[in-house]
């Protein structure tokens, strides 16, 4: 039986565009590239499968020995797509049944076979290339789960979905402390201020920093090295850090998964919330989403039956 | 291999560490039996490891033995519960590592098992994953951060001394000529601590590096040995 595909007819076609694919044979070196500049790159459901997809054609292809995730246009990736409608269904009926937004979440973050760990089991050294914004998924499901970053000085990177959706993942993440440390993490989550590309060298996200325009460059040269290791010694590095990660619990993106259910099922009407936000603000948005029907907000003090 | 005992502080001075690197079993069993004399003497409450030459663990010649003799004998000189590296990890006393010169190899093991690090401003910090399988990379995370840790294993890079103290591999950056009165006062530091205190606040350190995967890591040396050694 064919796997479940999650979104709509156009959007699944348009995600082979979206999401491009490129190997250099000869350095070993392939290059997936987030093609959605007019959206910042955001990232639809069918980008991400395609993403994991291709990371499972990576495993079994031994000539590729890095891959590098790059964006283009301004930024690298701003994130999930947020105003998708792609199957979800209403919260009053998500509270009753398993649905497909539940489904998945879990196929994409808590399941070991999911998006962010097709990235961070990977058996090949995985390099994110940071210009622009890196923000929200792209920061905690690809940058944070690449083994190298290089990002130029003036990038935006950090958990900036946290002013708006609730969930601060970036503190929970086990990943994210080891990478940052503690108090970094929890300034990145409990503020969702972006980090440039600089201070995140200085916290030890980013390999390497350079200037925009020889990004590109810096990250080919290093893929290019790295590529150039002889395999079995790649090999046997990679896959002794994947199993000491493994024992310091850092692949296990559990807060992922939670966040990544809990804001991609949203419904057609709370879609409408980001249009009003859009005009108003999220403040407004907030007021107009207390008014829609059956909207019910769980945080209310429900009154107690005499 | 000399051992002294001055003021609290026990100094163990080599040549340099690099026979560690070329898995020289005498050299790590006579290692491990100074750091327990030490771990169990009552007048110690630093064990410090100093290299008398001019690189702590300078790297291997060509055609130097890159692997020890056998699987079982590594298990017991190097890579076992009761060899050199789990014995400095664990020890009861804190332990110093004094870094001037040239650290790779097994020199970069015994930074990352020690407790505090002096190094000279002439140092130079080799990664230790390419070719020690027992070194252990959840104490490299929890020292650097697991990024530069994972940076460091995979693009083999020589960290110079200014590097490594600002990411935290070093405690102390000094000059190469104040590298030995800074060791000695960092350990008069320590010697003002209680001996009970200490030894009770390193059985306390070990529940942590175990709650962070170091001790399992250690455990997992054998197929990493495998897999380095046996597929070449």
């Amino acid at each position: 039986m064919a796997a479940k595909r999650y979104g709509t007819d156009e959007s699944i076609a348009a995600a082979e565009d979206q999401v491009q694919f490129d190997v250099d044979r000869d350095s070993g070196v392939a290059t997936i590239t987030l093609n959605r500049p007019e959206k910042h790159n955001a990232m639809s459901v069918p980008m991400r499968d395609r993403i994991t997809d291709l990371m499972g054609q990576i495993e079994f292809d031994d000539d590729i020995k890095v891959v590098v995730f790059r964006g283009a246009g301004r930024s690298f990736c701003s994130g999930n797509e947020i105003n998708e409608e792609w199957g979800q269904r209403r919260p009053h009926e998500r509270r009753r049944t398993l649905t497909v937004g539940y489904r998945y979440g879990a196929d994409m973050a808590w399941g070991r076979l999911g998006f962010s760990q097709a990235i961070s089991r990977s058996s090949k050294i995985t390099i994110a290339q940071l210009h622009g914004y890196c923000a929200a998924a792209a920061y905690f499901m690809i940058a944070c789960k690449c083994d190298l970053v290089v990002a130029a000085d003036d990038a935006r990177i950090g958990a900036l979905e946290a002013r708006f959706l609730g969930p601060a993942g970036a503190v929970a993440s086990v990943h994210i402390n080891r990478i940052l440390g503690m108090k970094a993490a929890r300034r990145t989550g409990f503020t969702a201020q972006a980090m440039s590309g600089s201070e995140a060298q200085s916290l030890g996200l980013v390999y390497a920093v350079t200037t925009a325009d020889q990004l590109p460059d810096v990250t080919a040269t290093l893929a290019r090295r790295l590529a150039a290791t002889p395999t079995h010694h790649q090999q046997y590095l990679v896959r002794r850090i994947r199993a000491a990660e493994g024992l310091m619990d850092t692949s296990v993106p559990s807060i992922t998964g939670l966040l990544v259910s809990h804001f991609l099922q949203s419904a057609p009407d709370e879609m409408d919330f980001w249009k009003t936000a859009k005009e108003v603000g999220v403040g407004g948005a907030l007021d107009a989403d207390k008014k829609r029907k059956g909207a019910a907000d769980p945080r209310a003090v429900a009154e107690r039956p005499r | 291999m000399n051992t002294s005992l001055a003021v609290g502080v026990g100094t163990i001075e080599v040549d340099d560490f690099s026979p560690l690197s070329r898995y020289d079993h005498d050299f790590a069993h006579d290692l491990r039996d100074a750091v327990l004399e030490l771990n169990d003497h009552d007048d110690v409450k630093v064990v410090l490891l100093r290299a008398t030459g001019p690189d702590f663990a300078p790297p291997g010649a060509a055609g130097d033995q890159d692997r020890p003799s056998g699987l079982p004998a590594w298990r017991r000189d190097f890579a076992g519960s009761a060899a050199i590296y789990q014995t400095l990890c664990f020890s009861k006393k804190v332990v110093v590592t004094e870094v001037q010169g040239r650290c790779t190899g097994a020199g970069t093991v015994l930074v990352l098992c020690s407790d505090l690090t002096v190094a000279g401003e002439d140092s130079t910090f080799g990664s230790p994953f390419a070719a020690i399988p027992e070194a252990n990379f959840a104490l490299a995370s929890l020292t650097m951060r697991l990024n530069r840790a994972k940076a460091w294993a995979l693009t083999d890079d020589v960290l110079p001394a200014e590097q490594a103290h600002a990411i935290g591999l070093v405690n102390f950056l000094e000059p190469v000529d104040q590298v030995w009165s800074r060791t000695a006062s960092l350990a008069q530091d320590v010697c003002r601590m209680p001996l009970d205190g200490i030894t009770m606040s390193k059985m306390l350190l070990q529940a942590v590096l175990d709650g962070h995967g170091v001790g399992r890591e250690f455990d997992m040396a054998p197929h990493y040995a495998r897999d380095l050694w046996g597929g070449k």
